[in-house]
């Protein structure tokens, strides 16, 4: 990169401990490629998004960059394994004791559970007497209206049911509850489908999280306390006035990276976005620190919504965020899994008498 | 006999110390996490009204003729004075004075421990090395120490030992690190570039000062056969001093040669080094024999954990174990700032 034609401030980039910072980011980086980014190195998407950007947005958009928390694959799946010891010693079981009492679930369909089970050496997975298939909270509601309205293949179903809901805990993994959301959300429809099924049996729902925040954290309450690998406080949230934001060395540099982050979010390009649209209306505002305010560095294999919008938009031309983002829902078609549980809950007398005359 | 690691806690420990005495060893110095461990073991025996004779606290106090820092010996007699009330309840307590780091002798701390342990001599008793400022060399010796008492005894005899570690709540700016030297190994005594393995497998638990993992990599590159594994604490209380540690080490994310792994919890890190060092130790062997080396350059606790998941592989052929230690003493600053949580283990025995 050439400060020079970017004209930055040599005494700011000393300051931020810039270029440290940057080049530890870039051996993590090239060591452990960010996919999305296709294999173009991180100083050209940097260097890119800085050209694209004014003038006076420049040097903090770098120490914004330089300061980013990246989490690889690598990283991450390790921390099954002290997961699956937390939990256990949480229950005061081994872990091949909680694993072959509990039924698990993932927040949206990624594949954690294959994860999770490879981690800690469990062989097995397809056994079907020992593991159900329904893997996401959606599933199971699905399962259960087929066992109330498919006349012609609810008996295997209802097995599966009967599986899940025989178990001692629902274990409900997720890699990120960083504003908590989706997370409780799904843990609320657990909880609601247990209460409904409770003559199948009463798991415990225990959460386990790879990445939470303290945001998270409020949000799930004392309700659900978490089994967390990594925990992000304060500390490292990017919020006008934060005291507590250790990332930079000064308050200015700080509201620095807010202007810039409400800069891009005050852009045409960004408000009418047909891709984020729905997410900006969930978001309930205008997302210039990431959905929900999160104002997060957190970079994890596809960049999350709830970290600063500046790290991973894209808009060819406009603005090109150094970890561009797979965006995993554009369409304004609001989900069906409230339904679905809705449904499977207002069923549960007729769907229990059958899966009672089929599974006994 | 095998001795495995487990995890212990700080209630475990009050729970054994009320069936049958305890030893307690120690090494409060200027650091306020030095007397955490201590103070709340006394204040737990004083709750559930645990004899006092039944506790033999040794008490080990470094003391150096050329690194003798006056202020630093002024803060560890505050720290000290701390335990001072509670000590008095505990009558039979000893302090030690050990010659470190000038003019430091192993024997001598592998004897005091040995010693301490025949307080309750013939009787089922426990050990708790409290090892949170015990300096690594100093811990070594414990640990020898502790070995010789478990290997002198039958299995049912043995006292039931655990390692206490209280982390801090942050570390203090590492400065001036002095008296930095070559890459020795703890088990032989020598230097690591005089050991004739040409096979080396080294894993290394990178520290804040990031040169010690530098120059052992330096040492060990040039042999036919090396392979160098890191292993890096990804704290799931603190990410701040992860990425410290992490940027303080960046050449072992920039050497291709290296396999870089992550724990997150002291148990996750040992269980992660044991398997590492068995797979090492299982790997068919071409020619000569293979030093398995394990450079606890971070934790404390790795220190013990290396030692012990080392010690039985001691009757593998053609397996040479071994631990590095580089010495970069850092007795121009404080080393740590107050204090954030205990951990532990206790050793298992096996058959």
């Amino acid at each position: 990169m050439d400060a020079g034609t970017l004209e930055l401030d040599p005494g700011f980039i000393d300051r931020e401990d810039i270029v440290a910072r940057l080049h530890f980011l870039e051996d993590m980086e090239s060591r452990w490629p960010y996919s999305p980014a296709k294999d173009t190195p991180l100083a050209d998407r940097i260097a890119r998004c800085l050209t694209l950007l004014p003038n006076e947005h420049r040097s903090f958009a770098l120490a914004a960059f330089a300061n980013v928390v990246y989490l690889p694959t690598s990283l991450l799946t390790e921390s099954w394994e002290y997961l699956a010891h937390v939990a256990a010693e949480g229950e005061g079981l081994s872990v091949g004791e909680l694993i072959e009492s509990a039924h698990f679930l993932e927040v949206d369909e990624s594949g954690l559970v294959v994860d999770f089970l490879h981690e800690n050496g469990v062989h097995g997975r397809l056994d079907t007497d020992r593991f159900s298939r329904l893997q996401t909270i959606d599933d199971l509601a699905r399962a259960l209206l087929i066992v109330g309205n498919d006349e012609a293949n609810y008996k295997a179903v209802a097995k599966e049911i009967q599986l899940a809901f025989a178990k001692r805990y629902w274990l409900v993994l997720t890699d990120n509850a960083l504003s908590g959301t989706s997370l409780k959300s799904d843990l609320e429809r657990c909880r609601r489908l247990i209460h409904a099924y409770s003559e199948l049996g009463e798991p415990r729902v225990v959460p386990i999280v790879q990445v939470l925040t303290s945001t998270a954290e409020r949000n799930l309450a004392d309700e659900w306390p978490v089994v967390s690998a990594l925990r992000f406080d304060e500390r490292f949230k990017i919020e006008a006035g934060n005291k507590s934001c250790t990332l930079f060395s000064s308050m200015e540099t700080l509201e620095g990276v807010v202007e810039l982050s409400r800069w891009l979010a005050s852009q045409e390009y960004f408000q009418n976005d047909d891709r984020l649209l729905s997410t900006i209306d969930k978001s309930g505002d205008d997302m210039a620190l990431g959905f929900k305010g999160g104002g997060w560095t957190l970079v994890t294999p596809n960049c999350p919504t709830n970290s600063l919008p500046i790290l991973w938009y894209v808009q060819d031309g406009f603005y090109e965020g150094p970890f561009p983002r797979i965006m995993s829902r554009t369409s304004q078609v609001k989900g069906t899994g409230g339904g679905l549980t809705d449904a499977a809950e207002a069923m549960a007398p007729e769907i229990l008498a059958r899966i009672e005359a089929t599974c006994g | 006999m095998k001795i495995r690691l487990k995890p212990s806690s700080l209630a475990q420990i009050l729970d054994c110390s009320t069936k049958k005495p305890t030893v307690l060893i120690a090494t409060p110095n200027y650091e306020e996490r030095s007397v955490w461990f201590p103070q709340k073991y006394f204040e737990g025996c004083i709750s559930q009204a645990i004899d006092p004779s039944s506790v033999f606290t040794q008490f080990l106090w470094p003391q150096g003729q050329v690194t003798r820092v006056e202020l630093l010996e002024q803060l560890k007699g505050i720290h000290f004075a701390k335990l001072a009330e509670l000590r008095g309840r505990f009558s039979n307590e000893e302090r030690t004075p050990v010659s470190y780091h000038d003019d430091f002798n192993p024997r001598e701390v592998v004897g005091i421990v040995v010693r301490s342990s025949e307080a309750f001599s013939g009787e089922e008793h426990n050990i708790v090395v409290d090892i949170s400022c015990m300096p690594k060399r100093v811990l070594f010796s414990v640990c020898e120490g502790v070995e010789s008492i478990i290997r002198s005894a039958e299995i049912a005899d043995c006292p039931t030992v655990f390692f206490v570690y209280t982390a801090p709540r942050r570390y203090g700016a590492l400065r001036y690190a002095q008296n930095v030297g070559e890459v020795n190994g703890l088990f032989s005594g020598c230097s690591i570039r005089d050991a004739r393995e040409e096979d080396v497998s080294a894993i290394i638990l990178p520290g804040l000062q990031g040169y010690e993992s530098k120059l052992l990599y330096d040492e060990i590159r040039s042999r036919v056969s090396s392979s160098v594994a890191a292993l890096i604490a990804v704290s799931s209380r603190d990410y701040q001093t992860s990425l410290a540690v992490m940027r303080a080490n960046q050449f072992l994310m920039e050497r291709r040669d290296i396999t870089v792994r992550y724990y997150f919890s002291l148990m996750d890190g040992v269980r992660k080094l044991e398997r590492h060092i068995q797979g090492e130790a299982a790997r068919p062997i071409r020619e000569g024999s293979r030093m398995i080396l394990a450079a606890p350059f971070g934790h404390k606790p790795f220190l013990a954990a290396s030692f012990f998941i080392l010690r039985n592989l001691a009757s593998e052929q053609r397996i040479h174990p071994e631990i590095a230690y580089v010495s970069g003493f850092q007795y121009l600053s404080l080393y740590s700032l107050g204090v954030s949580h205990v951990g532990g283990f206790q050793l298992l025995l096996e058959e």
